[in-house]
């Protein structure tokens, strides 16, 4: 079952971020006092809580898959879901 | 002669998954519905899973049973709709005639620039070798701007039905013409009955009782015998072994207006608890009249609907062959008060018809 697969967390992170062609992109994030580099963005969705605007950033890297959420509001980044190993 | 695309995106839950989530990618995915996965039934099955025989619409133990490694991933409407979002956008700019004809699949009508439907019919003059390099642009443009795992199938031809059995004879990551009447005939010749849109398993059954087993013994069948058998149907099927289809592209601008908003929730386990069903009511209701706040619509008839596991004759049924949720018995029920979007006035009257089902179902 997928949901096995993925661990499912909600969890605040620091980002590097980078503008490219006027859009934010993550570039680097920090999680478990590890530095992961994002290697490939697959896919970036948005998402409505009340007037809320989150983007959600399906990146890559090292083989491992991981979800981050930007929310506009709190212009805070959290790690949503993670896939490794 | 129209020139009508027709674009289909293939396994498309499925592969905006694998698009997301690179793992996911070359292995057996079966969408779902999310945190309701025991009873619900798979939104998409992904091209991987299908080779197994999954198939979209099938009860998750049936598809686990045909493919035991099938990864269960719970749907994501966000996701899905922003990708529709991105590709629509990409198509309005070849051709304004768009009809969205569902979550991820359309059809656009290419030519004149002017609105009249009779116009657009006259003024066509690109030959096929032209759609086919916009159909290759098209697909590129996806890779390139929504992902590179998107694929989708492309049918062309000179009315939406043809369209779309074009689309529907190479898949994945087809692109098939149909040029004209001639190169028609010779395809309904080499398919089945129900691989036209439009005719489904019920009414091949039919034909088939009939003696019509293809399209060629279709087209010898009168018109009036079919609007005997099959009243009104019958000019489709008439039409449709012809390869004739006059229809119109309906773009969303012109679509025609909401005439109902519902909405349906399963849950994971068999209840006659009345407060727990009350509190999926109240949910229920509560999401219908926002959705009919947001469009800014009133309704004044309210139509309870629910399924129970029993089989009328008291037995579990254990196959489900019939359809998607073939299993269950459902009880349904229609009531009429004044014109409202207010949550609550639409919770009593659903729940007036359910308590009335309810007693009904419990006592015979």
């Amino acid at each position: 079952m997928y949901k096995e697969r993925m661990l499912e967390i909600l969890e605040p992170i620091n980002v590097w971020v980078f503008f490219k062609g006027g859009t934010l992109q993550p570039h680097t994030f920090f999680w478990k006092q590890r530095q992961i580099k994002v290697e490939k963005i697959n896919l970036v969705h948005t998402t409505k809580n009340g007037q809320s605007l989150t983007y959600h950033f399906s990146v890559s890297s090292g083989g491992n898959f991981y979800r981050l959420a930007f929310d506009t509001d709190s212009l805070k980044w959290f790690l949503e879901g993670v896939e490794e190993g | 002669m129209r020139s009508i695309m027709h674009i289909d995106f293939n396994s498309y839950f499925a592969t905006v998954e694998q698009q997301a989530n690179p793992r996911l990618r070359g292995k057996p995915v079966g969408v779902t519905g999310g945190d309701r996965m025991k009873r619900t039934v798979l939104g998409t099955a992904s091209v991987e899973a299908k080779k197994f025989g999954v198939k979209t619409g099938m009860q998750i133990w049936e598809a686990k049973k045909l493919c035991p490694d099938i990864i269960l991933v719970p749907g994501d409407s966000d996701k899905y709709l922003e990708c529709t979002k991105r590709f629509l956008g990409i198509l309005k700019g070849y051709s304004p005639y768009l009809e969205v004809f569902s979550i991820d699949e359309v059809f656009l009508e290419l030519g004149s620039s002017d609105k009249s439907q009779e116009s657009r019919t006259k003024t066509l003059t690109l030959d096929s070798s032209d759609y086919v390099t916009i159909a290759k642009a098209i697909k590129s443009r996806i890779r390139s701007e929504i992902g590179e795992w998107i694929t989708c199938s492309i049918g062309i031809s000179y009315n939406k039905l043809m369209a779309k059995l074009a689309g529907s004879l190479q898949k994945p990551d087809g692109l098939v013409v149909i040029a004209n009447p001639e190169e028609t005939v010779k395809i309904l010749d080499e398919i089945a009955l129900d691989e036209i849109c439009g005719i489904g398993g019920r009414i091949k059954v039919r034909l088939n009782k009939m003696g019509i087993f293809h399209f060629k013994q279709l087209r010898q069948v009168p018109l009036e015998i079919l609007t005997f058998q099959f009243k009104s149907y019958g000019n489709f099927l008439y039409n449709a072994a012809r390869g004739i289809d006059e229809s119109p592209i309906i773009p969303f601008y012109e679509k025609e207006e909401i005439q109902s908003v519902g909405h349906r929730h399963t849950i994971d386990h068999d209840t006659d608890d009345l407060r727990e069903i009350k509190q999926i009511l109240l949910k229920l209701t509560e999401l219908i009249a926002r959705r009919a706040r947001a469009k800014k619509l009133v309704g004044k008839t309210v139509n309870c609907w629910f399924r129970y596991g029993l089989h009328p004759r008291g037995e579990y049924q254990v196959t489900s062959s019939v359809h998607p949720g073939g299993v269950f018995t459902g009880n349904g029920m229609q009531i009429t008060i004044q014109y409202t979007n207010d949550g609550l006035e639409i919770f009593q009257a659903a729940w007036r018809s359910f308590q009335s089902m309810w007693n009904g179902v419990k006592s015979g």
